[in-house]
């Protein structure tokens, strides 16, 4: 009898429950980016990308007249207070778990710290940490209203665009809330990477600066800086040396990157401390613009591995120099490996090291091998380089 | 010397006169006689052979009316005068059964003897016909490989397939008798010296409990001598195929047959043991194991897919990939149904197709096969009332449920399939665990034969592992 009771109010306890925290998938707005901007009074402005699925093209029906993404953009204070507001405009409340892109304005990162409205993003657990953030010079309004060719989503195809880096090392890696609220617990200056429009297209682009001082925007790293900052970081899987400007005989030459290391060397003596950073690629031949050229010339292969270091070199070189001079932050994290190899003396100068950095003597050397050349043709008749 | 007939297994040894009077029968012949020519399917016929009166009573629709008319009645016509000697010494004593009781006289009129009645003396014949089918493959259970016999209604054909399969002196039959009104035969076989002697003692002990008026099925006594009668799970495994019998008489289970049903019954059965078919040790042990362990897989689907899908699309809807839930979103859209409504509406529809699909003759099933995946599966997507991907989700649920060898056991998927949907429509994939959670705390509480249901997986016996997901290669030289 007992039994029979407490299995019978159990039954109904479950009924009492229903389906209380239910929500169909229908019903819920799936958002797949976030762009942070500031109006001119110094407000926030976020817009939220929903998906609009009744828009998505199917086989059946083919493609729709509307676009399967709506873009609502509200201003207020706080970020809660807008995410919250957009109950006003769309009937689905939004759903984070979705969430792809979070771009920022340069403006916004140039008025606001990041420290302060990144926040809600890593406390909220509906947002994830693994999501990518992205920094753009152009209004955040364009980069998120352009429906790319073949992917529907411009906040998909953006974090899409940031996963070739392994292809080009013209882009960063992406940078994850995560990780940026990482640095920002470690006190540490880092980079975002960038994108932009250009001719109407969303595309990766150079990288911001967020320097430790005040979590603010710093500067714009260009495409050929962010090549040398990947050297420095060690995490070059790809890419290509174009060394079309370095005069090789007979023609224009390029090498594929097949893998790369960067080592860390620290010589510390007495008060000086001296960075040696050793980077050694592999790489094959990619395009050779010599027709007839005998790749088995004594001494060529040298020589194009001499140019190879060279450009390389010149890249990091570039970018160690901005960073000690133009900005004066070590957006480069070379503190790491000081702090790894001498520990003591990094604990010493901990607190001047913005100071200390500008005045650290960096050595860079380059190698590279080429290991392999691919197929050409053998009795290809020399056309001359005219 | 006897030198009365040459086909009687006295014939020239010495003659002992009275073999047969020795038992004299007690019986009131005119009483038998007036009530059995009063009985409309009985026959009663009167014989004077040189001045003996002989009386042959059966019953014409369980006998054979030409073994009555060539080895009962020509025989008796021509038999001439011997000294000492009566009519029924044309048979021989083997033939001829001496009826003590009236009792007795009926069970044997019923069995499809022709009675005979000399003097005082009441003599059965066995001139037994009943008819059965001939043997043909189980419908209920198909096998691509291996005999493809399957058990009839007649206990006696059942024994003699099963000895087909097993030629061994080793094993032994029990009979018993169940039912106080239809008196149905019940065999036990099990093979001495592999039977464990607990379970042996467990068996007939429950056969005797069994009280019940009328048994006409093996799933009768299989219901009658089960202990979980509230569980889903199947205590015991009905078979219409000899090879599983067998196969299972070997491992040391018990068989328990039923005259007038094809299925017999085994015991005692694990959850694993009902996941195994012949076909399983028929091929090559790699394909075998591979196959096997699909149907592990495809059975956990068919309880848990529709519900995995709602709880995932109703709660958990940043565990699905985006692509992926922005599809569904988007196939989901104007349905106007809630996802769990939508999923329950759906399996109670296959349940319905699948009932209907059992009891339509065999020319109409086609039908409803048509009606079923066209008009409710295509159309009800058209019309927006279901979204495609639960149609999909619900009718593999289905199709993964088909693979499961055991009909019972399928069965009792089914209905567990329903309360997970409930669980997950409740807390989502919290309730899911809680469900699995009750569902195991079952599963390693029941028992067979007081087997653990779950063995070897829950008491742990990791080296009898090697017949479960996989099935291990022989031994080289020997069987398992």
């Amino acid at each position: 009898m007992f039994l029979k009771r407490s299995l019978i109010s159990l039954l109904l306890l479950f009924s009492l429950a229903g389906c209380w925290d239910i929500k169909e998938i229908e019903d819920i707005g799936i958002v797949l980016g976030i762009a942070l901007d500031t109006t001119e009074d110094d407000q926030l402005s976020m817009i939220h990308q929903f998906v609009v699925p009744g828009q998505i093209p199917t086989q059946q029906s083919g493609s729709p007249e509307g676009l399967p993404f709506q873009n609502i953009q509200i201003k207020g204070h706080s970020l809660f207070e807008i995410i919250r507001n957009n109950s006003l405009e769309s009937n689905v409340p939004p759903n984070f778990t979705h969430l792809k892109t979070i771009l920022l304005s340069k403006e916004l990162l140039e008025k606001k710290r990041v420290d302060q409205f990144i926040d809600l993003f890593i406390r909220d657990h509906e947002f994830r940490r693994t999501v990518p953030v992205f920094i753009t010079r152009d209004t955040v309004e364009e980069v998120f209203g352009e429906q790319p060719m073949k992917e529907l989503f411009p906040s998909i195809q953006i974090k899409e665009l940031s996963e070739n880096h392994y292809l080009n090392n013209l882009t960063l890696k992406s940078l994850t809330i995560g990780e940026m609220s990482q640095y920002i617990s470690e006190e540490k200056s880092f980079l975002i990477p960038g994108v932009g429009l250009k001719e109407g297209k969303v595309i990766s682009q150079g990288a911001g600066i967020v320097s430790s001082e005040d979590f603010r925007y710093q500067g714009w790293l260009t495409e050929e800086e962010v090549e040398g900052v990947r050297y420095i970081n060690n995490s070059v899987e790809g890419g290509y040396i174009d060394l079309s400007e370095d005069h090789i005989e007979q023609g224009p030459v390029v090498l594929e990157i097949n893998g790369s290391n960067t080592s860390y060397h620290v010589d510390h003596s007495g008060e000086t401390v001296q960075l040696h950073l050793k980077v050694s690629i592999e790489t094959s031949l990619a395009e050779d613009w010599a027709i007839g050229r005998d790749v088995y010339t004594k001494g060529w292969k040298e020589d194009l591995e001499e140019a190879a270091n060279k450009n390389i070199k010149k890249k990091i070189e570039n970018v160690i120099e901005a960073a000690q001079t133009e900005y004066e932050t070590d957006f480069l994290n070379l503190s790491q490996w000081i702090h790894i190899n001498e520990p003591d003396y990094f604990k010493k100068h901990e607190a001047e090291w913005d100071e200390l950095f500008t005045d650290l003597d960096v050595k860079v050397s380059v190698q590279t091998k080429i290991t392999e050349f691919g197929t050409q043709n053998f009795n290809a008749n020399e056309v001359g380089d005219s | 010397m006897c030198k009365t007939c040459l086909s009687c297994s006295y014939y020239n040894k010495p003659f002992i006169q009275g073999v047969i009077n020795m038992e004299k029968s007690r019986l009131d012949i005119n009483e038998i006689l007036r009530e059995k020519s009063k009985q409309g399917h009985i026959v009663t016929k009167e014989i004077e052979i040189s001045g003996h009166s002989i009386y042959v009573i059966y019953m014409p629709s369980i006998t054979k009316n030409a073994e009555i008319n060539n080895s009962i009645l020509s025989p008796l016509m021509e038999w001439k005068y011997r000294k000492g000697q009566t009519p029924v010494h044309t048979f021989s004593t083997e033939q001829l059964q001496v009826m003590k009781n009236k009792d007795e006289l009926d069970a044997h009129l019923l069995d499809g003897y022709t009675i005979l009645i000399e003097n005082e003396d009441v003599y059965a014949l066995d001139t037994a016909y009943f008819s059965h089918r001939s043997i043909s493959e189980p419908v209920s259970e198909m096998t691509l490989r291996g005999s493809r016999d399957g058990f009839i209604e007649s206990i006696q054909e059942n024994i003699n397939l099963l000895r087909v399969h097993l030629r061994t002196t080793d094993l032994q039959l029990e009979y018993y008798t169940v039912g106080t009104k239809s008196f149905t035969n019940v065999i036990l076989a099990y093979i001495q010296g592999e039977v464990n002697e607990e379970l042996l003692k467990e068996a007939r002990k429950r056969i005797e409990e069994i009280n019940a008026e009328y048994v006409s099925d093996g799933g009768l006594i299989e219901q009658s001598i089960e202990k979980n009668t509230y569980s889903l799970f199947p205590e015991v495994q009905g078979t219409e195929r000899p090879i599983k019998v067998t196969n299972a008489l070997v491992e040391g289970k018990v068989a328990i047959f039923v005259d007038g049903s094809p299925t017999v019954l085994i015991a005692p059965i694990t959850l694993n043991s009902l996941f195994q078919t012949s076909d399983d040790y028929s091929f090559k042990w790699i394909p075998a194991s591979l196959v096997r362990l699909m149907r592990y897989i495809a059975a956990f689907l068919a309880v848990m897919l529709p519900s995995i899908y709602i709880s995932l699309i109703s709660y958990h809807h940043g565990l699905i990939p985006t692509d992926l839930a922005i599809s569904i979103s988007k196939t989901r859209e104007g349905v106007p149904i809630p996802s769990f409504m939508e999923a329950f509406l759906m399996q109670v529809t296959i349940e319905v197709l699948r009932e209907a699909g059992i009891r339509l003759p065999k020319p109409i099933g086609p039908a409803v096969s048509i009606v079923g995946a066209i008009v409710l599966g295509e159309a009800a997507v058209t019309a927006g009332i279901v979204s495609p991907l639960m149609v999909i989700v619900v009718s593999f649920a289905a199709i993964c449920s088909f693979t499961i060898p055991d009909y019972s056991l399928s069965l009792a998927l089914r209905a567990i399939s329903f309360i997970m949907l409930f669980a997950a429509a409740i807390l989502g994939i919290y309730g899911l665990i809680i469900a699995i959670f009750l569902l195991s705390i079952h599963l390693v509480r029941i028992k067979s034969f007081s087997v653990p249901y779950l063995e070897p997986f829950a008491p742990y016996y990791y080296k009898r592992w090697k017949d479960t997901f996989i099935r291990f290669r022989f031994k080289k030289g020997g069987s398992q």
